[in-house]
């Protein structure tokens, strides 16, 4: 078992591990982020973690004669077709069609590889952001017209705006080195969610052998690199925790990190999402948790809804990625939970406690409602108010939801943008909250009223 | 009583020469209402006095004769001018490019973004009266406060009148005396049953159009079909969506006939009906205290004396009393370069010195540096933020003064689209390889980016083109542009466009 500290001992609060498309966050220009989630915002620095994904963030285009042709010493037909060699560091999509020629073009790439550089730089992000770096936030997820995740066990596939590329433990060390992530997730295989005992037996193997490839590097402001300050070495990496449902293999993947005695900065739990079943999904969750060490955090790196984001954190998930805030707004849809009206319950009062122990009843149920109003809806044409009440965010303070059912209809990116920028205000609220509530050993009272609210299919009709 | 074998023009000043028209008194004279300072008239000499200057910072005074419009004019660079519109929510320095936000929406922009952003600071932005009538309608917006409350602007719009549609949508719209019929594009419910279109139908019938008097005017392909629900917009309509819209400056409904109409029978038609059409749209103004009625000159590319823009442009005088500034219609829709630059300077040798004057639908950097030279101080065009969503930036070199990010060439191009750019993308280190990515993975916020700079691009073009006005260099600032844009075959380039030469000549700018 590690005996290095982190830094979510003392306080943890939860945080949103926010996924950012293509390596930026979503709608944000910097003029928006600085503006609306800036780092001195206490909310923001608290809970807030870009997520960063290496597949389609540090794709980098190759350029000259493929190996295969250099290694064969000989030109090409110009009419064959036969699919290009793949190696590492010159992975070529499956997509590419085969060169007519040694001589290839200068400007158009032969290929695709992965390539670190310092991400902050590369991203344009500034780099007072907390970053989690990752392969993949789910590799089923992105799987290709249903094709199952390919990998060997010398590397695996990640799928990239550029078609499939392979990358090797060794590659992935090597680019998130460069990236200069303050943390990332290790390399790991995923088994589709289809019951295949044998490969989801294989990604466990694969996922255990890669991460000694990687740990050893994982120590982040070694004292003698950083200028006249003497840090204390915080570990960088996450171990991936893979197994789909199976419980057994996923406790075989927590216990074997724990057993490299490396610096970790927690363990990535990967895929819980594909667990349909909510009692599944929760009783999961709570056995990965009770072995994993208490001094080391627990990231759930996808969770759909809110309903996942709340059994992730009732059972002490603290970083929770998700992509709710984009979806939402993909759908014309702003959150528009009461956030603060835990904070009124009293526990003497009698009827207060069998509210609160309803809503623990109905923590099995999985269909619930979303917690939103959909603003393509036509009630809201001559809508002149915020999208919620008293809500400090650009939209709200700036703009209605007539303005915004207006953008919908026409069809405007900026109804996205409004939406987006108001729900991951919502979604950082919310995680401030929840944190407040369980400091306060509230959380079940907190998880009751949000529990509620999404009782409430239609929302807006109230 | 108009002496049309001369040229028409009035309230001229230096360095436009007197009007020649010497009928109209005020105009021969030239003397500015404004200033007790200005120099007498030297029209009998030939001369045209100074046009009164205006220290910049100046507060507007709105008065009983203008009391939405206080025009400033800071100083000129030969034909140049830099001036301040003061408007009911706020003032317009120009030369002024206006971004287009066609449905109360700059594409991909907040309006935190277009107002906070030092690289934009937009000071105002342009509607389409046509789309807000169709969505989300006036009327609504009139309930809610107008468009800038809907929106959540707080500085000048400017609405166009819905007549360029008849030209953009011309095979939906039919055109009469009393307004244009359009076909709603949006409509695609063709409803085969009779009554339920006769309980929609807002305007004529087609058929009934068709047999009117000769003064209908058939728009070329086919009439509006009768099945679809059609939008009957008149002078009288159009004027009231733009007073439920709110915005500062509104424009006259014209009769707008594509520059390239080779029928000249239609031209004379349009011309005449314009100058009806703006009686018809000041009479129905309901709001003449806070909204500017632009007139907008039309006329084709008849150029000629006492052509159909000079007669356009007379009758325009005799109005000019109510009129608080000017635009110049009929353009941007595919005439030759050289007929462009004629009518541009035509009107910008006719209309009075002390209004501003709008160039509607232009344009192009070039476009903008030329017709400044010309006169011109307000421009508005979709191009730069449409072609930053095709992934096409806009960059100060060679023409055409465009970077393709979409190109194999920027994937692995680590330099940012333009350097010493203030907007969001280039200073923030955005490379060009990485907008390359984000663009050809869908990402939105490419868009965003892409249409970021474009709109910086011209918003620093006009400033720097009102700095070297202020500080009377406008030739050099041309010279350089030009000669930045067209560096010559021997040098590799291109030669600098003929059109561009005469053009510039007009302007006494010698390339």
């Amino acid at each position: 078992m590690s005996s290095s500290t982190t830094p979510e001992q003392s306080s943890p609060p939860f945080k949103l591990i926010l996924h950012c498309e293509d390596g930026s966050p979503p709608y944000l220009t910097p003029i928006l982020l600085a503006k609306n989630f800036p780092t001195t915002n206490r909310v923001v620095r608290d809970h807030l973690v870009l997520g960063i994904e290496v597949r389609n963030s540090f794709v980098s285009p190759v350029y000259g004669p493929r190996p295969s042709d250099r290694k064969n010493g000989r030109k090409k037909e110009k009419d064959e077709k036969s699919p290009p060699a793949s190696r590492q560091g010159s992975n070529i999509s499956n997509n590419d069609s085969a060169m007519s020629s040694v001589a290839c073009s200068i400007t158009k790439p032969t290929g695709y590889t992965f390539s670190g550089r310092p991400l902050f730089k590369h991203l344009g992000i500034p780099n007072d952001y907390d970053v989690m770096a990752c392969p993949s936030f789910d590799l089923i997820d992105n799987c290709v017209a249903d094709m199952p995740v390919a990998a060997t066990n010398a590397e695996t596939s990640l799928s990239t705006p550029r078609g499939y590329q392979r990358i090797t433990p060794e590659l992935y060390r090597d680019v998130v080195r460069k990236m200069e992530a303050p943390s990332f997730v290790g390399l790991y295989d995923q088994a589709s969610s289809v019951k295949n005992t044998k490969r989801a037996r294989r990604s466990v193997e694969r996922t255990k052998s890669w991460l000694a490839t990687t740990v050893s590097d994982s120590v982040t402001d070694k004292e003698e690199e950083v200028e006249g300050e003497k840090t204390d070495p915080c570990p960088k990496m996450w171990a991936p925790v893979v197994g789909e449902e199976d419980m057994a293999l996923r406790l075989e993947c927590i216990h074997h990190a724990i057993n490299q005695k490396a610096p970790l900065r927690g363990f990535a739990l990967i895929g819980i999402h594909h667990v349909g079943d909510r009692q599944a999904r929760n009783t999961l969750l709570q056995s990965c948790m009770k072995d994993i060490p208490r001094n080391m955090s627990c990231a759930v790196l996808v969770a759909n809804d809110m309903v996942q984001i709340l059994d992730a954190a009732r059972n002490g998930v603290r970083y929770i990625g998700s992509a709710l805030p984009t979806n939402l707004a993909r759908c014309h849809k702003a959150l528009a939970l009461d956030l603060y009206g835990w904070r009124r319950y009293h526990e003497n009062d009698e009827g207060e406690r069998q509210r609160v122990n309803m809503c623990r009843r109905i923590e099995e149920r999985s269909t619930l409602g979303d917690g939103c109003i959909s603003l393509d809806d036509g009630i809201f044409v001559k809508d002149t108010v915020p999208f919620v009440k008293d809500c400090s965010c650009l939209a709200c303070t700036h703009h209605s939801r007539a303005y915004v059912h207006h953008l919908i209809n026409a069809n405007e990116l900026l109804a996205q943008i409004l939406l987006f920028v108001h729900n991951l205000h919502h979604v950082l609220a919310f995680y401030d909250e929840m944190s407040q509530a369980t400091s306060m050993e509230k959380q079940d009272i907190f998880i009751a009223h949000i529990e509620k609210q999404l009782m409430i299919r239609n929302l807006q009709a109230l | 009583d108009v002496d049309f074998t001369k040229r028409v023009s009035w309230r001229k000043f230096h360095p436009y020469p007197p009007p020649e028209d010497t009928n109209d008194t005020a105009a021969a004279t030239g003397t500015a209402a404004s200033s007790s300072s200005s120099p007498q008239s030297s029209s009998a000499t030939g001369t045209s006095p100074h046009l009164p200057y205006v220290p910049p910072g100046t507060a507007p005074v709105f008065t009983a004769a203008s009391p939405a419009l206080c025009h400033h004019v800071h100083a000129t660079s030969g034909r140049a001018r830099a001036t301040t519109v003061h408007l009911p929510h706020g003032s317009v320095p120009t030369p002024v490019f206006m971004p287009v936000g066609t449905k109360g929406s700059l594409k991909g922009l907040t309006p935190f973004e277009i107002t906070s952003d030092p690289a934009l600071d937009c000071p105002i932005i342009l509607a389409n009266t046509y789309h807000m009538a169709l969505a989300p309608g006036t009327d609504l917006l009139g309930e809610v406060g107008g468009l800038h409350d809907f929106m959540g602007w707080d500085r000048p719009i400017l609405t166009d009148s819905g007549g360029f549609q008849m030209v953009s949508l011309l095979k939906l719209a039919l055109i009469t005396e009393e307004g244009v019929t359009f076909e709603n594009p949006f409509d695609d419910d063709v409803d085969n049953n009779d009554n339920k279109n006769d309980k929609d139908d807002d305007g004529p019938d087609a058929e009934d159009i068709g047999q009117s008097s000769s003064t209908s005017t058939l728009a070329a392909g086919t009439a509006p079909s009768k099945k679809k629900r059609r939008m009957l917009l008149r002078p009288e309509d159009s004027i009231r969506h733009q007073n439920l819209i709110g915005s500062d400056i509104i424009m006259a409904l014209d009769d707008v006939v594509s520059s390239i109409e080779q029928d000249d029978e239609r031209f004379t038609i349009a011309t005449y009906r314009t100058l009806r059409w703006l009686d018809r749209c000041r009479s129905a103004h309901a709001n003449p205290k806070t909204q500017n009625l632009f007139p907008i000159v039309q006329g084709g590319l008849d150029t000629a004396v006492g052509g159909l823009r000079e007669k356009c442009l007379a009758g325009f005088r005799i109005r000019d009393e109510w009129v608080p500034g000017y635009a110049i219609g009929g353009l941007a829709g595919g005439e030759s370069k050289d007929d462009f630059w004629r009518v541009v300077d035509q009107c910008c040798r006719a209309l009075p010195d002390d209004k501003p004057r709008y160039l509607m639908g232009v344009g192009y950097p070039l476009d903008l540096v030329v017709c400044t030279a010309l006169g011109v101080d307000m421009y508005d065009c979709v191009y730069p933020t449409r072609t930053a969503r095709f992934g096409v930036a806009l960059v100060p070199g060679e023409a055409p003064g465009t970077l393709r990010l979409k190109s194999n060439d920027c994937s692995g191009d680590d330099s940012v689209i333009q350097e010493g750019c203030e907007c969001q993308a280039c200073k923030n280190g955005y490379s060009r390889a990485r907008l390359h990515f984000l663009l050809k993975a869908g990402n939105p916020l490419a868009a965003q980016l892409m249409t970021n700079h474009n709109v910086a691009y011209m918003m620093s073009l006009t400033r720097g083109m009102r700095k070297a006005i202020m500080e009377d260099r406008y030739p050099e600032y041309v010279k350089s542009f030009v000669g930045d844009q067209f560096r010559g075959r021997d040098a590799g380039g291109e030669d600098v466009p003929t059109w561009v030469r005469e053009a510039l000549a007009s302007a006494g700018i010698d390339v």
